[in-house]
């Protein structure tokens, strides 16, 4: 006996038998089982998959409706509100007259939304009306001081009735609130007001700013919000921790130098479909021929019915992100020497008073030969001015650096967090300098913050000059909050020096370019394009260079008690005109009145008289409210110079009172007659936001997902697919053994 | 027929398990590997930070070969990191990443990227109110409270007052997401002046 296995042969396996009839059982199966694995990964894979996508689909969807999500704490998007402005400007002559909408229109289904604007006009308009349209009724508002106005909103918000709030933060910021705009309503508040025509190098131009570049707040923080007063800017959902951003205060905090920043930081957000358009509709009656009518950043139509000229943007509506300006040129030789416009109205005493706004253009004179100057240049390279900004700038100042002779001193200080001087004193312009110059300003980048007063106090340090002429050129977008600090400093140091300001970006500063040059006793302009810079700097040259008509007087008929405003006259360049208003109080004699205007042009004395009468059509209109409004101005300058803060104040709001002004401590408001929110609703703030101004950049963000966690999937899914086979895979293996 | 496919499976049956296994080993090996590497690469980057505290002017690299260097070191929660030079993938993976866009810490908006997986994963556990401090090359301590988050698509950017005193933490959103969607996870936190610091006029 052997144990020896016996050798089959493997062509016995294969013969026919019982196995065959196994092997046919056993195959289906084996193929059914297999169909059965593929199918339940094809499945996982998919499932993994479709997940994956769904994923990738659902981020897709969540921003894409193109406004900031703002993320509560229970997973909520505040309803968004939406903004549209309207702007039907009428000129006559050089009065203008705004009719300015902003609706607010609340798309959400069932929320009762409270808007809060902060919004720029013209820095000098003289805002005199306000009414509120809810659905079909017309709510006129009313002026009230400040706080009492505050109160009655709050106390009409509070009952549920629609109340619109406009205050006034600065000459050119203010606030709009709207409570109580009711599910998918709209709520459009209409404010009304007069301002003059600019005049400059025989140019007639308007300015109607549509967004606010952010203000720098210097200072340090002066503690909590809650200890501001008593005028309650909180609401309902403001403990909410996002809502911050999203609420009235603003996103920066009162500080020592700007003790109301939460007012006047509104949140910046991007364009929207639907929202932050405005449509722009002009009556030109410019009242002579004009050669052209332009605007530097606007495609406009224009049609001409006689002497008047309907315009309007090529688009219906314009994205507001940037400065709306009109512009028209009269043809050679009919450009206007002076004009008068007049307006009687009835004073509250009863009695009648006239007020008169007079423009005259002085002669040109030829400066016989160049005085040599010292020009200190300040170009503001703070992160506001980034884009396009700084562009503008370092060319301006390119620009002028060329314009200097070498017997001419200059120095160049460039300031954001912390100032730089280019000398540490101002230097012949050789051109080897010129030079060095050039190369500072090339290399300069904007980022930091928006330290303008150790810059300017740098710039303004006594020096004697002697008769040297000596002049500061300031290139900024005038993007600070401290402007009054910036004023009253400007007064202090000024001495023998003038300040120019330069207005430079798509959304700058009007009112700090305004005033810091008044009080500089220089003058002002704006750059807005790159285009731009070469004829605007050229202007600015040449009013350096040519003599100023100083020492400004007005004298009036023996007997007249007029009160010409602005108070201080200013110097006048090349170009400018005199623009003055003043009241007189009883009524103009019919044949008019002769005014007398003295002053010194070079070495020269200058003296000319115009005739002052009763005006015969309406062009007067307003100029009674412009009258007012300039006085308010100037108190308000007084202020900065030292006057008293409290009597300015009491001041200022009788006039206002009186005139119907909007102003620093005056406020229109207008409250709905009928409760309409039910007590039980809430009223959910919602702080409507400023577009960024055109040439500016938001933030990239960066990329911060890895593959880590996808990796780990595949991983798992390639794992599981393994352990499958290997289980399912290896039993048939031994089956077949 | 069906004969030959089941001995051709049979085959290729061994290849298939390896490569799934080898891809398996690969994908986790990658994600340990990213782990791994912003772990490591943060106790690297605390030599070269210390040098930096010693010599501010100079950039210290965490090894020779870094296309990055620390800028700032950055404390919250329990994490403590060191931020790196830029907001890109390079930096990205090692730590939190300074944006160079934004204004450098201290004046004004800072921007610090990082991924939402590792060093950022924390973001998602801070609470509006809590404190956060960053220590710049010259060695100040800037301290910052968290203000609140908001969730923003990326593919608009970040607008920002780039002169406004804050620092901006971004991640990626959603927190437990896979892939790399446009979505981010903003923490804005403002600075917050010390007890000793405030009301100073």
């Amino acid at each position: 006996m052997s144990f020896h296995n016996p050798r089959i042969p493997r062509r016995r396996l294969l013969t026919p038998g019982p196995y065959p009839r196994k092997a046919l059982w056993h195959r289906p199966n084996r193929w059914r089982r297999r169909l059965w694995q593929v199918t339940g990964l094809s499945l996982l894979l998919a499932v993994a998959l479709i997940w994956l996508a769904e994923r990738a689909r659902a981020s897709e969807n969540e921003g894409g409706s193109g406004e900031l999500l703002l993320q509560q704490a229970d997973g909520q998007r505040l309803p968004a509100l939406l903004l549209n402005s309207d702007a039907e400007i009428t000129v006559n002559g050089m009065v203008i007259h705004t009719r300015f909408r902003q609706s607010f229109s609340n798309p959400s289904r069932d929320a009762w939304v409270e808007g809060i604007y902060r919004f720029p006009l013209p820095d000098t308009a003289a805002i005199g009306r306000m009414t509120m349209q809810v659905g079909e009724r017309l709510i006129e508002g009313e002026i009230r001081e400040k706080q009492a106005a505050r109160q009655e909103y709050q106390q009409a918000k509070a009952s549920g009735k629609t109340a619109s709030l406009t205050e006034q933060q600065r000459p050119n910021l203010f606030t709009q609130k709207v409570a109580n705009i009711g599910p998918g309503e709209t709520v459009t508040v209409t404010l009304e007001y007069t301002d003059t025509v600019h005049y400059d190098q025989g140019l007639f131009s308007t300015r109607l700013p549509t967004t606010i570049t952010p203000r720098y707040i210097p200072g340090l923080a002066s503690g909590a919000l809650q200890s501001i007063g008593p005028d309650d800017e909180t609401q309902p959902s403001a403990t909410h921790s996002s809502l911050q951003m999203d609420g009235s205060w603003g996103w920066a905090m009162p500080t020592s130098a700007v003790p109301d920043a939460h007012e006047i930081t509104p949140p910046q957000t991007l364009k929207a479909a639907g929202s932050h358009e405005i449509r722009i509709a002009i009556e030109l009656n410019a009242g002579l021929p004009l050669q052209s009518i332009t605007s530097p950043y606007h495609d406009l139509v224009i049609e001409k019915h006689g002497p008047q000229h309907s315009i309007t943007t090529r688009s219906e509506s314009i994205p507001m992100d940037r400065d709306f300006v009109l512009q028209w040129r009269p043809v050679a030789g009919r450009a206007p020497q002076a004009a008068t416009f007049t307006e009687s109205r009835l004073e509250a005493d009863n009695q009648m008073a006239n007020y008169a706004l007079l423009m005259l253009l002085p002669p040109a004179a030829k400066q016989s030969s160049r005085l040599t100057r010292e020009t200190v240049f300040i170009i503001d390279t703070s992160g506001s001015m980034g884009g396009t900004s700084i562009e503008q700038a370092r060319a301006s100042l390119l620009l002028a650096l060329d314009r200097l002779l070498p017997q001419d001193r200059f120095n160049v200080i460039e300031f954001n967090s912390h100032y730089r001087q280019l000398f540490s004193n101002s230097q012949l312009a050789n051109p080897e300098l010129l030079q060095k110059a050039k190369h500072f300003v090339s290399s300069l980048e904007a980022g930091g913050g928006t330290e303008m007063l150790p810059a300017l106090q740098s710039a303004l340090r006594h020096h004697d000059t002697g008769e040297q002429l000596r002049q500061v050129i300031f290139i900024t977008d005038g993007s600070v909050g401290n402007e009054e600090q910036l004023f009253e400093l400007i007064d202090r140091q000024l001495g023998n020096t003038r300040l120019f300001t330069v207005g430079i970006g798509s959304a700058p500063n009007s009112h700090f370019m305004r005033k810091a040059a008044h009080f500089g006793r220089g003058s002002f302009t704006h750059i807005g394009d790159s285009s731009e810079v070469g004829a605007k700097m050229g202007e600015l040259f040449s009013k350096l260079e040519s003599p100023v008509l100083r020492n400004l007087s007005i004298h009036w008929p023996a007997g007249v008690e007029a009160q010409t405003l602005p108070g201080r006259l200013p110097d006048l360049y090349l170009g400018e005109p005199l623009l003055i208003k003043t009241r007189l109080p009883g009524s103009l004699p019919a044949n008019g009145m002769d005014v007398q205007l003295q002053g010194e042009l070079g070495h020269s004395r200058w003296q000319q008289t115009i005739r002052l009468k009763p005006g015969a059509d309406n062009q007067g209109k307003g100029i009674a409210r412009l009258w007012a409004r300039q006085r308010i101005s100037d108190l308000l300058d007084d202020k900065a110079r030292g006057a008293d803060a409290g009597e300015t104040r009491e001041q200022v709001l009788e006039l206002a009172l009186q005139h119907q002004l909007l102003s620093p401590y005056t406020s229109f408001i207008a409250v709905d007659k009928t409760p309409r929110r039910p007590v039980t609703d809430a009223l959910k703030g919602k702080a409507v936001g400023n577009l960024v101004p055109q040439g500016q950049q938001a933030l990239a963000l960066p990329k911060t997902a890895t593959n880590a966690s996808l990796n780990l999937l595949l991983g798992l899914l390639t794992f599981a697919l393994l352990l499958s086979l290997h289980l399912c895979g290896g039993r048939h293996g031994r089956r077949h053994d | 027929m069906a004969a030959a496919t089941t001995s051709s499976w049979q085959r290729l049956r061994p290849w298939f398990s390896a490569t799934l296994l080898l891809l398996t080993l690969w994908h986790w090996g990658q994600a340990g590997w990213i782990h791994a590497k912003a772990w490591l690469a943060q106790q690297l980057i605390a030599g070269a930070w210390a040098d930096t505290l010693q010599q501010p002017e100079e950039v210290q690299k965490p090894w020779p070969w870094a296309d990055t260097w620390p800028v700032a070191r950055l404390q919250l929660g329990h994490e403590d990191l060191y931020v790196l030079h830029g907001a890109q993938g390079n930096a990205l993976a090692f730590g939190p990443g300074y944006a160079t866009a934004s204004q450098p810490p201290g004046q004004g908006t800072t921007l610090i990227g990082g991924h939402r997986d590792t060093h950022f994963r924390v973001l998602q556990q801070l609470q509006p109110g809590d404190q956060l401090r960053l220590q710049t090359s010259s060695g100040d301590w800037l301290h910052y409270q968290v203000d609140h988050g908001a969730v923003i698509d990326s593919r608009q950017g970040l607008i920002v007052d780039p002169a406004r005193q804050q620092l901006l933490l971004v991640t990626c959103y959603p927190f437990d997401g896979v892939q790399s969607g446009p979505l981010r996870y903003v923490l804005y936190a403002s600075p917050q002046p010390l007890p000793g610091e405030r009301l100073q006029l």
